[in-house]
């Protein structure tokens, strides 16, 4: 316990990012339990049924969790989930205005087609963590290379890398993101994953890149040379360990910018079937006065996105990675680009 | 961009020449200045182009080509076949995106749709391609003829021909080979360029047996009328005649205003000048340099890209305009909006910034932090939504209108002037602001606190100055002068920013037109307007690199020392 302290820093604030971030975590992660149109475990008609919105629905597919408990016979056995509706599912169909504020039925209302807020955002959880995580994956393995390669070799490909930087700063990504969503409609979360993945690491790079140029020159790199290491040892045992610090948190930020632009993207009516916080936003936007549309989902995403935000600075300080004056460009806050 | 052996070599050459005379130095200094402004400029327009080549690629893949859909918003209709192709003929979706292995001018395109048609006469496919083609088959064809052709084909053609010149209102047809070439000994001479050139002449003058004679020759006659149309300037009278000529035999109207004046010409001109763009193909024959060169400019971006040196950026398939003038509009919109929101960061993150990291050691300096935080975190879209619940009337109080631009004429306490416009953008401008300015306040008060700690802050402090004389002129002034940097990185968020909130306000600008373009594939007003933000992030990043560099001595001898 006391050595989970020291390594939060002895500071609540990381500390309580860190809690909310495993709050988040876990609830992307069991989604699934806690928030469905089908039980969780359940026996009907002599089968039994593990999870049957994960891993297909078969002969449940016509009902939910209401209608399944209404046909259940005396032998038929179900264990519903916490919250009784899945994100997608129109729980109010049919009547006339299926917006619903907060009741016991639903704790945090329905969004404009009756689907159900908390397990919109339950859900929403998830979509964000999988842009967040997986884009981020992408863009440091990316960065990493490219900005060792550059840094390690100079010269033509050091250039041409420097180049590609460049025009990936300037490039509008969210723009790029809103078109590829766009043209494919119905697209699935991981063309955004792959999008920022493959436009984000800009800023990786750079950073790598300037430190690796700081290592080359270094006297354990000439030591290491002089005893004979080939290239990719030079670059893995004795250049990587140092750049990997500000590459991280570099990445950090960027986690929060990914799930940031992954929302933007839903706010503009782009999310696809995916559950998303920015979807409910926007929901709140053509229904004036629905409080509880936005304030749940803004509280999740911003409280993420600060969380994330406590943490990276908590890592830069902890590294002493702030006085990098300069190459680390848009500097001490470790901006890369302003979320939108 | 550092260790560049070129710059250093021109500077110790400065240096050098510097230690005989003064003159010498001033002169090696001025190269060396030069060199590095040419190099700056050649890496500006480098960048520029790889990020509008990766733009274009990824946007031209990914929407594929305008909506089908009619235009006009009440129909639904689909378009036909015929209408299709022209469609994409002049969205340039008949070429291939970046490479054109095959390029097809008027000579070769005859020759494959006539062996085609060679090969069998009888599909409609092969023989309605030809009458499409209309009189510009008609060296070829009669070619084709006089050598001896087998006789169906032949004779097949020789109707094809037919139909052609009835459909341009010759009377007699001919109707078997012998006849066709018969007709082709007698007017053969009619479709010489000396001849069309001297008709198109007249037509310019205002003869209208030349009209009757060149409409006559049909589609044969458009290339020399084009070179005719873009010689001839702006002169209303005889663009217009030329320009009739041109849409009865191309059936592309355009409407010509004789009285219309200078302004008006230059519309048609450019109207048919984009026309011709998308079909000089089909009219032209290329010689072997053009070609050869039609391997990179008859693509979709080799054709985007010379409109772009043009000024131009297409047309809006969705307004049926070009892309400039749908965006000449909405430009005041984004920028108006954009730049006041900047002007707002900055004033207002900047002594707020200052004040916390004078108070950065107490509780409220510390909760201010916190509070700009999350503030720097909080997206402009729940920000604008926040805002309209509490102050647009959608909720809380009602002190501000929730979208648009202006309010219906009378409606406005303010009047229907300047001052209800002000009252409108109020909301969007605080929105795209409020993440603005607390990234410049963290980034303000990080940077004051670190050159407070600096020691020649402990020594002006030890020299006895007034604590208020070392805060401002040594802490705050060193403090400041990385958010120059800064400038530059907040340019793609007014961009992307204008989008959210443009969205959420319901405003005129880029960002609507964005959405639209989105909606409705249309990829040339969603390219100009990519173009015009990366243009602007490119030069927000110069510029602040400019000001980095004047406002900096340090940026500067690092520069001359490298």
């Amino acid at each position: 316990m006391r050595r989970l302290w020291l390594l939060l820093g002895r500071r609540w604030s990381v500390a309580a990012a860190v809690m909310y971030l495993g709050v988040v975590g876990t609830a992307a992660l069991t989604a699934d339990c806690l928030a469905s149109d089908l039980p969780v475990v359940a026996r009907y008609q002599g089968h039994w049924y593990v999870l049957p919105s994960v891993f297909g629905r078969g002969p449940l597919r016509r009902f939910d969790n209401e209608s399944l408990r209404r046909a259940m016979g005396p032998e038929d056995w179900a264990l519903p989930p916490l919250i009784q509706y899945g994100p997608n599912q129109a729980t109010s169909a049919g009547r006339f205005d299926p917006i619903e504020s907060p009741s016991m039925r639903h704790p945090f209302g329905t969004d404009d087609v009756g689907r159900d807020v908390l397990a919109g955002i339950i859900h929403g959880c998830r979509s964000a963590l999988v842009v967040g995580f997986g884009s981020v994956a992408i863009y440091l393995s990316i960065g990493l290379l490219l900005g060792l390669l550059s840094g390690y070799m100079g010269g033509a490909v050091d250039r041409l890398v420097t180049w590609a930087v460049t025009v990936l700063v300037a490039f509008p990504t969210l723009l790029l993101v809103l078109v590829v969503r766009g043209a494919m409609g119905r697209g699935s979360l991981w063309t955004l994953v792959l999008i920022i993945g493959f436009t984000g690491w800009a800023g990786v790079c750079r950073l790598v890149r300037a430190e690796a140029f700081k290592q080359v020159a270094a006297p354990h790199v000439m030591a290491a040379r002089a005893l004979g290491a080939g290239h990719l040892r030079i670059l893995f045992r004795h250049v990587l360990p140092f750049a990997l610090g500000p590459a991280v948190v570099s990445a950090t930020f960027g986690l929060a910018w990914a799930i940031l632009a992954e929302s933007a993207v839903s706010f503009l009516g782009l999310s696809g079937d995916s559950a998303s916080w920015g979807r409910l936003l926007a929901s709140a936007r053509q229904t004036p006065g629905a409080w509880w549309l936005v304030l749940p989902a803004a509280l999740a995403l911003v409280g993420t996105v600060v969380s994330i935000n406590v943490i990276a600075e908590h890592l830069r300080t902890r590294w002493a990675l702030g006085d990098t004056e300069g190459e680390l460009s848009g500097g001490a806050l470790g901006i890369e680009e302003y979320p939108s | 961009m550092k260790g560049e052996s070129g710059f250093v070599r021109a500077d110790l050459a400065g240096e050098d020449g510097g230690c005989a005379a003064g003159a010498g130095e001033i002169r090696g200094k001025a190269v060396w200045w030069a060199l590095i402004a040419v190099k700056k400029t050649g890496w500006f327009l480098l960048s520029l182009w790889g990020a509008s080549l990766v733009t274009f690629v990824v946007v031209q893949m990914a929407l594929a080509g305008p909506s089908v859909q009619a235009p006009g918003a009440s129909s639904a209709r689909r378009l036909d076949d015929t209408e299709l192709d022209e469609l994409r003929k002049v969205y340039g979706w008949d070429l291939p995106l970046l490479v054109n292995w095959d390029v097809q001018d008027r000579g070769r395109k005859v020759r494959l749709a006539l062996r085609r048609f060679e090969a069998d006469p009888g599909a409609p496919a092969a023989r309605k391609r030809l009458v499409a083609m209309g009189t510009l088959i008609f060296p070829e064809v009669f070619q084709f003829l006089r050598k001896d052709a087998p006789l169906r084909a032949s004779s097949d053609l020789c109707s094809l021909v037919g139909q052609i010149l009835q459909k341009r209102g010759w009377s007699p047809v001919p109707k078997s080979r012998a006849e066709c070439l018969a007709w082709w000994q007698a007017h053969g001479k009619e479709f010489s360029p000396a001849r069309i050139h001297g008709l198109v002449a007249k037509v310019q003058e205002g003869r209208d047996e030349a009209a009757r004679r060149l409409t006559r020759l049909g589609r044969f006659s458009v290339r020399y009328l084009m070179v005719a149309l873009f010689r001839e300037g702006t002169e209303a009278a005889r663009l217009c005649r030329i320009s009739q000529v041109l849409s009865s035999i191309t059936g592309h109207a355009v409407w010509c205003d004789v009285q219309g004046g200078r302004a008006a010409s230059r519309t048609v001109l450019a109207d048919w000048r984009e026309w011709w763009l998308a079909h000089e193909d089909d009219f032209r024959d290329l010689s072997r340099s053009e070609r050869l060169w039609g391997l990179f400019s008859k693509t979709r971006y080799g054709r985007w890209m010379a409109r772009l040196f043009g000024g131009r950026l297409g047309m809006s398939s969705y307004f049926r305009k070009p892309v400039a003038a749908v965006l000449e509009k909405r430009f005041p919109v984004t920028m108006g909006i954009g730049l006041a929101a900047l002007a707002l960061a900055f004033l207002v993150g900047v002594p707020l910034g200052v004040w916390i990291a004078v108070r950065n050691d107490r509780p409220v300096g510390r909760l201010m932090d916190s509070a700009l935080l999350v503030a720097y975190c909080s997206p402009s879209y729940v920000v604008g939504l926040a805002l309209i619940f509490l102050l647009g009337g959608l909720g809380g109080l009602s002190l501000f209108p929730s979208g648009g631009l202006h309010g219906l004429p009378g409606s406005s306490p303010l009047g229907d002037g300047l001052l209800d416009l002000l009252w409108h953008s109020v909301l969007p401008v605080v929105t795209l602001a409020f993440g603005l300015t607390a990234m410049v306040a963290r980034y303000a008060a990080e940077s004051v606190t670190r050159a407070m700690a600096e020691p020649h802050i402990l020594a002006a402090r030890a020299r006895g100055l007034p604590e208020s004389w070392v805060l401002w002129r040594h802490g705050v002034r060193n403090g400041l002068l990385p958010l120059i940097a800064l400038l530059g990185l907040m340019i793609p968020a007014l961009v992307t920013g204008a989008v959210v909130v443009e969205t959420i306000f319901d405003l005129p600008g880029f960002g609507g037109a964005l959405m639209v373009a989105l909606w409705n594939r249309d990829t040339n007003l969603f390219m100009g307007i990519l173009v015009i933000s990366v243009l602007a992030t490119m030069s927000g990043l110069a510029l602040s690199d400019l000001g980095m560099w004047i406002a900096d001595p340090r940026v500067r001898r690092k520069g001359e020392a490298s």
